[in-house]
């Protein structure tokens, strides 16, 4: 699964993150969603 | 929001991300050339693509009316730009409003973006739009 993270940090320590991760690629890789999804 | 840009180069580097961001609100893709090395590098849900018309074609996007996106931290640094933002999508028909999270870090050299790395909460905005089944997977499982 690849993500994408951001840190803040002040006096040696991270104070806040923002994270993202490819949930949705994960779950159809491991078969948990359907092929095709309906259009928007 | 936080908004940090340390120097005049840096903060160049964060209004070229800022247009570039704005031409997903307004369609003008023509814009798009001013703003992105044409051999753009992107990285985004696990795939690497190359090139300016890729991106182009990503900004419409079939059965979205709209496109509206706040950007809730911005840190540029050297000659790099980091985005966490939040985008607002009107579904064509129905008028329902769509959110979608994301994350995006942006290299750029000579005033242009020159590659992207990008994640998405896609998984969430699918749910939101009930077409993926909510009770697929959740971290308690």
């Amino acid at each position: 699964m690849t993500g994408h993270k951001s840190y803040r940090l002040r006096d040696g320590r991270i104070v806040e993150f923002w994270g993202e991760t490819d949930v949705f690629g994960f779950l159809r890789r491991a078969g948990l969603l359907p092929d095709e999804l309906p259009a928007l | 929001m936080g908004i940090r840009a340390a120097n005049t180069a840096e903060q160049r580097n964060a209004d070229i991300v800022r247009r570039y961001l704005r031409v997903f609100e307004t369609f003008a893709v023509e814009e798009l050339a001013f703003l992105l090395d044409r051999n753009v590098i992107v990285h985004e849900g696990g795939t690497t693509v190359r090139g300016l018309d890729w991106v182009s074609a990503a900004v419409r996007t079939p059965g979205l009316a709209a496109c509206r996106i706040v950007v809730d931290d911005l840190f540029a640094a050297r000659d790099r730009v980091m985005v966490a933002c939040t985008v607002t999508y009107t579904r064509e028909g129905t008028g329902q409003q769509l959110t979608l999270s994301g994350l995006k870090s942006y290299r750029l050299r000579n005033g242009l973006i020159v590659e992207l790395w990008g994640a998405t909460d896609v998984f969430g905005f699918l749910r939101g739009a009930g077409l993926v089944p909510s009770q697929a997977w959740s971290m308690s499982a």
